[in-house]
């Protein structure tokens, strides 16, 4: 079976500039030769440390920041060598949760808007079906949509990240990259959208990739998982693999690392 | 380790009384903070949490006087820090106050941070201006700040901008920047959201020795509740804009109270568990904060609500050793 995704030695290094000339004297190799398939209807987990490269490798299959060097494949179409009208074409079947709703939501367009957006731009439905879309939306990541007008200054952390939920599912796509998509939510609504998520993936045959730093969650919603560290993929395992018996003394570490689990017993 | 008494002889380092919070919009007054009192002591940590929206940044916000005065209403009968009224102080007083004897770590770091200086100069900035030391010692500090957050190599990141630096990168610099002036206060906004928790370890590790040496008092706010237990001393627990629990940590975890407090420990998944299987979360929706019920802003919602929730909010209450919880129900 072909994969829905697949990343061949994927390479992002950022240059890096001193002084007054901005002359290069090295690079951050935030990504160093990234390789992985992710096949339709299955979630693969990617962790590692923060600074590890993994919003960077999100950005770049999306095209959001130009690779370096490597190839990525989607549906079969090499990303790296398709045309701008290609692009276009596929850019509704991928989307992506960011990690940072500060730079990913227009701060002058209300959150509604900001919703609906991706209906305008990629859909021929009507205002007032792109608002029942956007309502609908809005309640099934738990938020009021009374509260549609509002701008996102005008919300809390947490119902911020859900509205880039809210967006990212709003076309139905095939793969959603989540990049840390739960961070910022207390546990009761972790638990109700990733529940959502895995609906969905049920319901639709969705594909994702999470990145999170929350192991439980990753143990919880993925089939199998890669650890990075410092831009390159040191173990790649199914979950429940990879938690029972940790391969990489780098996965061991994070592991361990991890805070008890609180409780009454 | 007693608390030392300070000038108006109490063991209180931040006090607050009666503290209301409404924002003004679209649709009416959002009553995001009501009628809330807590105190922190020297050294102490006291942790906050509560579901998404339920006014946990906007309290901390009011005490810092940081909410744009045009669209927010705020007023307290007491805000008192190391005995001086917070809310008496001029602009210029209320500046010097957060920059250096009350740290900051705010939930959102990059838009907290500013896009065009560089990570360097964010740092020395402050250590300048707060601190009165040169340039050279500030930037020796500030590279030691970073290393101590767990930026690799800072030396050499001491140049770059905000936008260089990954989410958690940018977390990090704002605690070393909050932690810059060596505050009395710490209070943070979902300090480690971003943070995996090999670095999340590292900087709790810090703060700890901070409130040993120099006895910080912190207020965290945070979902995470395995970083409370590890961390926190108290725990007050918000829904809808009031506080509904507060008690030691230990007692917290151990027997929870309110409802509430029952509901969210029960969602936690387990490590160790099946992997696959459905999460609990507590069902229905948060209030709507425009208009609060008259009684019990959980009653939609909890599994114990009788008559007189519906009808009377539930005042805090003593409920054993320092602990109080708001609710009509005393299974
Ligand atoms: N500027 C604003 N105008 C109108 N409503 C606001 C504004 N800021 C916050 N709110 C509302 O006030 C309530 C409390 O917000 P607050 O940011 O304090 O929540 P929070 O507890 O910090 O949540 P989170 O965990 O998601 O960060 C929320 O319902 C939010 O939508
Ligand atoms: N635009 C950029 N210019 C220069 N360096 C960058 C840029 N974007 C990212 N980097 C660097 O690349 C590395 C990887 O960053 P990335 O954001 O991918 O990390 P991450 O694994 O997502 O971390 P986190 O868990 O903290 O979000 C970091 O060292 C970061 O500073
Ligand atoms: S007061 Fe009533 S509705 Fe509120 S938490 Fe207690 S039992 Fe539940
Ligand atoms: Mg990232
Ligand atoms: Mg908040």
């Amino acid at each position: 079976m072909t994969p829905l995704l697949e990343v061949i030695g994927l390479k992002k290094h950022f240059p890096v500039r001193r002084g007054m000339m901005q002359r290069r004297t090295g690079s951050v190799r935030a990504v160093d030769g990234v390789s992985f398939r992710l096949h339709r209807g299955k979630t693969l987990g990617l962790v590692g440390e923060s600074g590890c490269g993994k919003t960077t490798v999100a950005r770049t299959i999306l095209r959001l920041t130009e690779p370096t060097s490597g190839r990525i494949v989607f549906d079969g179409l090499d990303l790296t060598a398709a045309s701008p009208t290609e692009l276009r074409a596929l850019r509704p079947r991928m989307q992506m949760i960011f990690q940072d709703t500060h730079s990913s939501l227009n701060p002058r367009l209300s959150v509604g808007r900001s919703i609906a957006e991706p209906l305008r731009e990629h859909t021929s439905m009507t205002r007032g079906q792109r608002q029942d879309r956007v309502g609908e939306l809005m309640s099934i990541v738990g938020l009021d949509p009374k509260l549609a007008g509002r701008l996102p200054h005008e919300f809390s952390g947490g119902q911020r990240q859900r509205v880039g939920i809210a967006r990212a599912l709003a076309l139905k796509p095939d793969l959603i990259i989540c990049d840390e998509p739960i961070s910022s939510l207390d546990i009761s609504i972790q638990a109700q959208i990733v529940n959502l998520l895995a609906d969905i993936q049920e319901e639709f045959g969705l594909t994702y990739l999470f990145i999170s730093h929350d192991l439980r969650m990753v143990r919880h919603l993925c089939n199998r998982v890669a650890v990075m560290n410092e831009g390159k993929i040191v173990e790649m395992a199914s979950a429940e693999a990879l938690f029972r018996e940790p391969g990489h003394p780098y996965t061991r570490a994070l592991l361990s690392s991890l805070p008890r689990r609180p409780g009454p017993s | 380790m007693t608390p030392e008494p300070l000038d108006d002889g109490s063991r209180d380092l931040l006090r607050v009384r009666g503290l209301h919070t409404q924002f003004l919009s679209d649709r009416g007054l959002v009553h995001a903070v009501n009628d809330v009192s807590f105190s922190v002591r020297r050294g102490e940590a006291l942790a906050l949490v509560g579901e998404s929206g339920c006014g946990k940044t906007a309290t901390m916000l009011s005490v810092l006087r940081l909410l744009p005065p045009q669209r927010t209403r705020v007023r307290a009968d007491e805000v008192s820090f190391k005995g001086r009224d917070l809310l008496g102080l001029d602009d210029e007083e209320m500046r010097r106050v957060r920059g250096a004897e009350i740290g900051m770590i705010f939930q959102d770091p990059r838009a907290s941070l500013n896009p065009v200086l560089t990570i360097g100069r964010q740092l020395t900035e402050s250590l300048e201006v707060h601190l009165r030391l040169g340039r050279r010692a500030a930037r020796d500090r500030a590279i030691e700040l970073l290393e101590s957050v767990g930026i690799p190599r800072p030396a050499s990141r001491f140049d770059d901008y905000p936008h260089q630096f990954s989410g958690g990168m940018c977390q990090r610099v704002m605690i070393a920047i909050a932690l810059a002036c060596e505050p009395s206060l710490l209070i943070a906004d979902e300090p480690t959201t971003a943070l995996d928790a090999t670095i999340q370890a590292q900087i709790l590790d810090l703060v700890s020795e901070l409130r040993a040496t120099r006895e910080m008092a912190m207020i965290w706010i945070t979902h995470d509740l395995s970083v409370v237990a590890s961390l926190a001393d108290r725990v007050a627990v918000m829904y809808g804009g009031s506080i509904v629990e507060t008690a030691g940590a230990r007692r917290l975890f151990d027997a929870p109270a309110h409802p509430y407090t029952r509901g969210l420990l029960a969602s936690l998944p387990a490590l160790g568990g099946e992997g696959r299987g459905r999460l609990t979360a507590i069902p229905g929706q948060p209030p709507d904060m425009t208009r609060l019920p008259e009684g019990c802003a959980f009653a939609a919602r909890c599994p114990h609500a009788f008559g007189r929730c519906g009808e009377e909010r539930p005042p805090l209450l003593p409920a054993g050793k320092e602990a109080r919880v708001a609710c009509w129900w005393d299974g």
